[in-house]
């Protein structure tokens, strides 16, 4: 009968001590969760209506090639890059990858009520005549991962933790990255298939450029690529 | 009052024009000057003729030295009269340049009068136009050895699917679609907005650059494109075939960058090539915004 207690008590403090087990770690899940939301809540309030990650200007035109100076700038408004690139061809193209902020947060309210924040980040330069795939790069990343053109000094982890995921999971669904480990409940950005709610939108390329014969870069003048906040992308006389 | 002026109005431009002609126009000085070239010839010719006649009845010849003589003397009784005339040459003048004025002013205010009808006619135009719509569907057919086919099947204004659909065939595994986005700013007409036209035009790939691109077929026998010709019932503030015609205004504004500022309706003219990884069975659809320029979205089963 002693024993029977025993083997009792002995199987009931396994069962408390696996339950507490279970509600720290459900806690602990809760917790980064609510870290999580609140990463995504603020950041979208902190990101503007329009932001400019990148300026440029035609330094030359000639012999079919196009000579073009390329400065980026984070959060606040800090130039992070500047680069000189000859491109051949006479069309300029600044092609960006544009995600929902919303495929962070996955399915819920949260999701929703950030459904009409899109991220751009910066990809690659190209032209008419010089593919995409084989375009100068303006898509620098510090050694987390993060964009360097989202950085900023204000930014909590997990602010730039949010930034990370959706630029991993932009760069998965377009084959450029190995698709994160974990799904985006858990924090990350997952395959296409997970990435939230359809009506969120998904991840698209968007490559503003001047039409030659219609709207030419003029050399010598300075332009911006204005971001909006709605994921719409323009390019602007500074 | 109008209709009277209105009448008049072909006889003073044609007035203008030609005073204009004849006096700021090296054309017209040649022309002037030949003018009173020929009426000093054919005065000296008429005086010469004269000296002539009456040396002959007089039984003598005219000798050169007196035939220049009466040329000259003929030619100074010329600018003599010239002279004495200057008053009135100078009133004939002022009445010119009061003519030319007047036309210019009245042609001004007819090209000001116009341009706010037709300013006005494209805003009616473009606030037609600027709803959200449906450009094509595209469906990623296949996809191998580093090609992919896409066919793109196209909505006319009215939101129904055009029967013949295009397939393009590119290598690479991104497929472009790549548009012309004309931006309408409306702060010197009325209420300070602004919108957005998009004609895409082409498709490339990542590894075809787009001067090698695909042309999409999404404009119609007369250069307007298809998503744009709305039917009548769907017009509003604008009379039909005013939109017709300012319709193909719009279009060349896509096309052409001086008559789109021209028009002073256009803030800007842009190219967007907008793109998505092209995965065998992948369907997506492409929309023109009213405000954003073109977008991709995912198709979905509702």
């Amino acid at each position: 009968m002693r024993k029977a207690t025993k083997l009792g008590f002995f199987l009931v403090c396994i069962a408390a001590v696996a339950t507490a087990l279970w509600l720290a770690l459900l806690r602990g899940g809760i917790l980064r969760q609510r870290e999580r939301i609140a990463a995504l809540t603020s950041l979208a309030a902190r990101l503007t209506l329009e932001r400019v990650p990148l300026r440029f200007s035609i330094l030359a035109r000639e012999g079919g090639m196009v000579r073009v100076k390329i400065k980026l700038y984070d959060l606040d408004g800090r130039m992070v890059r500047e680069a000189e690139a000859d491109l051949p061809g006479t069309e300029l193209f600044f092609d960006f990858l544009v995600s929902p902020l919303g495929a962070a947060a996955a399915e819920g309210d949260l999701g929703r009520s950030l459904a009409g924040t899109w991220l751009a980040f910066p990809r690659v330069v190209f032209t008419d005549r010089l593919p995409a795939n084989a375009g100068f790069d303006i898509g620098p990343t510090d050694t987390e991962g993060l964009p360097l053109v989202f950085g900023s000094a204000s930014l909590s982890a997990g602010e730039r933790a949010a930034i990370r995921a959706v630029y991993r999971g932009a760069l998965a669904d377009f084959g450029l990255a190995p698709a994160p480990s974990s799904d985006l409940r858990g924090g990350e950005v997952g395959s296409p298939g997970t990435r939230g709610p359809k009506d969120l939108g998904g991840v698209f390329g968007s490559a503003v450029h001047e039409v030659a014969g219609l709207a030419r870069f003029e050399p010598g003048l300075v332009y911006k690529v204005v971001c909006r906040l709605k994921g719409g992308i323009e390019i602007l006389e500074d | 009052m109008s209709e009277r002026l209105a009448a008049w109005k072909p006889l003073l431009y044609a007035l203008a024009d030609g005073a204009s002609f004849l006096f700021t126009t090296a054309s017209g000085l040649l022309v002037l000057l030949a003018l009173v070239l020929v009426a000093a010839a054919t005065a000296v010719a008429g005086a010469l003729r004269e000296r002539r006649l009456l040396a002959e009845a007089a039984g003598r010849p005219c000798k050169p030295a007196e035939a220049f003589g009466v040329a000259l003397a003929r030619l100074g009784s010329l600018a003599l009269s010239f002279a004495t005339r200057l008053s009135l040459l100078a009133g004939l003048a002022l009445a010119l340049v009061a003519t030319i004025a007047a036309a210019d002013s009245l042609r001004r205010l007819d090209e000001y009068v116009a341009n706010r009808e037709r300013i006005a006619e494209l805003t009616a135009t473009v606030r037609n136009l600027e709803r959200r719509r449906r450009v094509a569907d595209v469906s990623v057919l296949a996809s191998s050895g580093g090609r992919f086919v896409a066919e793109f099947t196209y909505y006319a204004g009215d939101g129904t699917r055009i029967p013949q659909a295009q397939r393009v065939e590119l290598r690479g595994r991104e497929l472009y679609v790549d548009a012309v986005v004309c931006s309408f700013a409306y702060s010197e007409i009325a209420s300070g907005r602004e919108s957005n036209l998009a004609l895409p035009y082409r498709a490339f790939s990542d590894e075809v650059p787009a001067a090698e691109g695909e042309s999409l077929a999404l404009l119609d026998e007369l250069g307007v494109p298809r998503m744009y010709r709305l039917p009548d019932a769907e017009l509003y503030g604008i009379a039909p075939g005013k939109f017709a015609a300012r319709l193909q205004d719009v279009a060349a504004f896509l096309r052409d960058e001086a008559a789109a500022r021209a028009a002073g309706v256009v803030r800007s003219l842009q190219g967007v090539a907008v793109h998505r990884p092209a995965r065998p069975g992948e369907r997506f659809t492409i929309w023109v915004e009213a405000t954003g320029g073109i977008t991709i979205k995912d198709d979905r089963v509702f």
